[in-house]
């Protein structure tokens, strides 16, 4: 996270306001997926970040984003704020960083695992309640298949990460054989 | 055996005798006159002699001022010229006692040359021989350092082939092993592997 401590500004004003209208999962839920749209859309995020358009022209992209998005009103405003303060660059981090505080308040977090296939349903929730055992909070799993790692998993919660996949492993017999005299 | 002659003695003497001889002329020639006499003493007649007599005295009397006023100019000048040749020769005599002097320093430096020469010679053997040992020590210890560095240089080449080499190896046998284990590995096996691990972590935990 390039803006830590300005994401964490911004994501903790929102989060005030969302405690105030009880709608912490909603914001969190439409700040992400904005997030994934500029993400996915880079002529997006550049028509909303580029100094060098007027910046009526980038308040009123945003404006036909929010609209044709349905988003509310409250959201609305602090989009349209982002743009005017021009920080729309730092949309994706601000999402994060109230995806944690939202996780903080409700005791929850955020959980990826990478497998090299996909894993059954009674894997996963066998993966989740691992992960809510180490990390004493309700993990929301999002899982990701990546065919390098060979085999095993990789769980990611927050700062926490679980690396069994073959591929490490045989990454560290690789260094062992090498640091071996 | 030189016999030093008192030239002014002599030349006083011949004088007084030429004086006498005028004088006698001149006292001939008129007693003869007044005696109203012919021909002289020796058949000269009388007016001869006292021409000699004339002549005789003045040339006395010219040489007696000669003497009286050449006298000394010529005397302090032939002293002066014996004086100086005096000092001329003795300014040679010690030129040529220096010159013989030097000729026996050089002679006996002469002499001694060989000695010298020989000197100097095993001098210069000595200090060739001590260079020769300098030189052959200096060339010992480069050709020492030589070798310690070539041997480092061997034992690090070793050393990098080697760790080269296990590199190789570790690399080779973990691209083998990862094509073994794909190649092996079945949609159970990867759930065991997961449940495995899950196990592994969850018990841990």
């Amino acid at each position: 996270m390039k803006n830590a401590l300005l994401a964490k500004r911004y994501a903790k004003a929102l989060f005030a306001v969302g405690q105030e209208e009880n709608a912490l999962d909603e914001y969190a839920t439409s700040l992400k997926e904005f997030a994934t749209m500029l993400a996915d859309n880079p002529e997006l995020d550049d028509a909303l970040s580029n100094p060098m358009y007027p910046l009526d022209a980038r308040e009123g992209v945003m404006a036909e984003v929010v609209k044709a998005a349905g988003l509310s009103t409250i959201m609305g405003n602090f989009l349209n704020l982002i743009v005017q303060k021009r920080r729309a660059d730092v949309l994706g981090d601000i999402a994060e960083m109230f995806q944690i505080l939202v996780d903080e308040e409700n005791n929850t977090a955020q959980g990826t695992v990478v497998s090299a296939t996909e894993l059954s349903a009674e894997m996963q929730a066998k993966v989740q309640e691992t992960l809510e055992k180490i990390t004493g909070k309700q993990v929301t799993l999002t899982t990701q298949v990546d065919e390098s790692i060979i085999g095993g998993m990789i769980a990611k919660v927050g700062d926490l990460v679980l690396d069994g996949s073959i591929k490490t492993q045989l990454e560290e017999l690789k260094e062992s054989i090498k640091g071996s005299e | 055996m030189r016999k030093d002659v008192n030239w002014s003695k002599l030349g006083l003497s011949a004088l007084a005798v030429m004086a006498v001889v005028g004088v006698a002329a001149l006292a001939y020639a008129s007693a003869d006159a007044h005696a109203g006499g012919g021909d002289g003493l020796l058949g000269i007649p009388d007016h001869k002699w006292k021409d000699l007599g004339w002549r005789a005295m003045n040339f006395a009397a010219l040489m007696i001022i000669l003497i009286k006023f050449l006298k000394k100019p010529i005397v302090d000048g032939l002293r002066g010229r014996r004086q100086g040749i005096k000092e001329e020769f003795d300014s040679l005599e010690a030129q040529r006692s220096e010159s013989e002097a030097q000729y026996q320093e050089y002679a006996g430096r002469l002499s001694g040359l060989d000695a010298e020469l020989q000197e100097m010679v095993a001098k210069a053997v000595a200090q060739g021989e001590v260079e020769k040992a300098r030189i052959i020590a200096e060339a010992n210890d480069a050709a020492d350092q030589i070798k310690r560095q070539a041997e480092m240089a061997v034992a690090n080449a070793v050393a990098e082939a080697k760790v080269k080499l296990k590199n190789e190896v570790a690399d080779q046998a973990t691209v083998m092993a990862e094509a073994i284990i794909k190649s092996n590995l079945t949609a159970d096996d990867q759930g065991a592997l997961v449940g495995s691990y899950l196990a592994k972590v969850g018990g841990a935990a």
